[in-house]
């Protein structure tokens, strides 16, 4: 400020912590609420960042930080709801203060100026008291001592920017016109015998490829089988049935694992073709049909809802091989339960040994007069006569070559039953907790599921299959 | 004129990257390796955790990595997530304050949103900055 001793200096006061300071009132643009700024990275901690004043986009400072230091220490109670925007020769910058106080009339003779000082470097880190660098001086007023701010200090802390056809500073205006604005969101893109579907990348649990998926005897088509993944035992359906394609069997692939309501299962997919960010724009709903497609490129995909994917009828069918997904509670004894091992059709089955009678070897079946069920013939066993079900016929699987031989004796509550199988493979013992039971009301002959060795073991209900040939058994 | 812009948020900071220089977005997930370099259609490319670089320290979870290219080069971006593609008239972005402290090296201008109360950062092509590329080459 370059004004004579005798002239009036105009200023105003406002509280910085537990100071108070002054600044001319000719560099005083406006006194607005503080608000919250932008931030800006790579800046000092005195910068708090950009704020919009007025359609303006102005840098904004904490004072107390640049005058006292960023590690200066907020006394209890303060607060900073001020901003004072300050122009010096053109510039606009806005200051976070305290609260604007009072009005006062000065000379410069009122003022104590501050000794000559050596200038710190030009934006260096305000890491400790600078008052004196961005002051003239001090002075009294009303019993206080006020500290009076040098505006050409404070204009050099920040550099305006002055672009080609002359405009000065950094004003900035708030765009008025409304702008289209599109949200993306992901979706992996899978193939299902030829064609390509979409599934919202939120319905997704995660993707596994499966070496090897296990058929279930007598499952409707919808099922793949189930797999090991991790150790535990999942039902793996074929998403193409479920969307109306063509269903190839298969062993092995790529599932995704999806999650619906009490439904945990994989969806077998024939490719996995990627993961695409997709804007609204791109996605078409027909309500009328319930149908939701994405455009991509000139193609539509048709996104699969996997809520409406399990109908009534659906779930129907597959709930019966849906092994329960139990929690691993605390365990304090694990008990073990013994099965029968054997293989029949390349995958392994086991049968509870409780339910076991025996295991015989070289017997002589009887053929029965006329077919029943699944049984294949009688059998003497210790001066009795028991009936033998064909294990292989009984389970769906192809019996012309089935060589038997030996016949696991088993007991249903009532009878004593023979289940031809080729042969056994060996006792073992498994953790009653690693024993996944499948859902009781619809079960067929398939009571739970575990893993022993690394594969899928299927454990047998042998009530169920007795059940089914008793009403035929006329022994 | 409209361009349109990949709006992205990488921690406090609002960034927008001109959809020209984007080559894809993808996800980065606990099994993708992300050092100095990332695997993308088997090619290495050079990688910037840009959110790291914006805040100072490693930050908690980036969602996406979006690969933007110049000319053949290509650069993989780590950045928080990726939130919507915008248009903006260039007009409508302003000059930022030369304030001699290195964001000008990564973004050139700024424009208003939510009625003027945040700021948004458009940033420049890495690429072409030689304060990134020289860091690449050591």
């Amino acid at each position: 400020m370059k004004k004579s001793s005798d002239k009036p200096i105009e200023l105003i006061l406002f509280s910085v912590l537990d100071r108070v300071f002054a600044i001319d009132q000719e560099y005083l643009v406006e006194v607005l609420e503080s608000t919250v700024a932008s931030q800006l990275p790579f800046v000092p901690d005195y910068v708090d960042g950009l704020i919009n004043v007025n359609g303006h986009i102005l840098p904004q400072v904490d004072l107390a930080a640049l005058v006292f230091g960023s590690d200066y220490i907020r006394p209890l109670g303060s607060k900073f709801h001020t901003v004072l925007i300050v122009c010096v020769e053109g510039v606009n910058l806005a200051f976070r203060v305290g609260q604007v106080q009072e009005s006062a009339t000065i000379v410069e003779a009122d003022i104590q100026k501050n000794k000559p000082a050596r200038k710190s470097k030009k934006n260096a880190k305000s890491d400790k008291d600078q008052v004196d660098e961005y002051s003239i001086g001090k002075f009294k007023h009303n019993e206080n001592q006020v500290i009076l701010l040098d505006a050409d200090a404070l204009k050099d802390v920040i550099k305006a920017n002055e672009t080609v056809g002359g405009k000065q500073g950094f004003l900035g205006k708030v765009a008025e016109q409304k702008h289209d604005e599109e949200k993306f969101q992901g979706y992996l893109i899978v193939k299902v015998s030829d064609n390509e579907y979409a599934f919202a990348l939120n319905d997704v649990y995660e993707i596994n490829v499966l070496d090897t998926i296990y058929p279930q005897p007598r499952a409707p088509v919808h099922i793949a089988g189930v797999s090991l993944i991790r150790e535990e035992p999942r039902l793996i359906l074929n998403l193409s049935e479920l969307v109306g394609e063509q269903t190839n069997a298969a062993s092995a692939g790529s599932v995704v694992m999806i999650q619906s309501g009490d439904i945990f299962c994989g969806l077998l997919i024939s490719k996995l073709c990627g993961l695409e960010m997709i804007s609204e724009h791109q996605i078409k709903v027909d309500k009328d049909k319930g149908l939701k497609t994405i455009l991509r490129g000139d193609t539509l995909t048709k996104v699969i809802d996997i809520n409406e994917l399990f109908t009534d009828k659906v779930l129907k069918l597959i709930k019966p091989y849906m092994p329960d997904q139990k929690a691993m509670d605390e365990k304090i004894i694990i008990k073990q339960v013994e099965m029968v091992r054997f293989e029949m059709n390349g995958s392994a089955y086991g049968l509870n040994v409780k339910k076991i009678h025996r295991v015989v070897s070289d017997k002589t079946i009887e053929p029965l007069l006329s077919k029943h069920g699944c049984i294949m013939g009688t059998m003497e066993l210790e001066g009795r006569v028991i009936p033998v079900i064909n294990l292989y016929e009984q389970l769906g699987y192809p019996a012309e070559d089935a060589v038997f031989r030996e016949y696991i004796v088993v007991n249903d509550g009532e009878n004593d039953w023979g289940l031809a199988i080729n042969e056994t493979d060996q006792i073992i013992k498994i953790d009653e907790n690693k024993i996944d039971a499948v859902n009781d009301k619809d079960m067929k002959y398939v009571s739970a599921f575990s893993s022993y060795n690394g594969g899928l073991l299927t454990i047998l209900n042998v009530d169920a299959i007795c059940k089914d040939n008793r009403h035929t058994a006329t022994v | 004129m409209f361009n349109k812009y990949i709006h992205v948020q990488c921690e406090e900071y609002s960034l927008l990257l001109d959809i020209r220089w984007v080559e894809e977005v993808i996800n980065i997930t606990s099994d993708t390796d992300v050092s100095s370099e990332v695997s993308w259609r088997k090619q290495k490319i050079p990688f910037i955790d840009l959110t790291q670089i914006l805040i100072g320290h490693k930050p908690k979870n980036n969602k996406h990595c979006i690969i933007i290219k110049d000319d053949e080069k290509h650069l993989a971006l780590g950045v928080g997530q990726v939130a919507q593609i915008q248009s903006i008239k260039d007009d409508d972005f302003e000059d930022l304050p030369n304030l001699d402290f290195p964001f000008n090296d990564y973004f050139d201008k700024a424009y208003m949103k939510d009625s003027g109360k945040q700021c948004v950062y458009r940033m420049r092509n890495l690429l072409q900055v030689k304060a990134v590329t020289n860091k690449l080459t050591k």
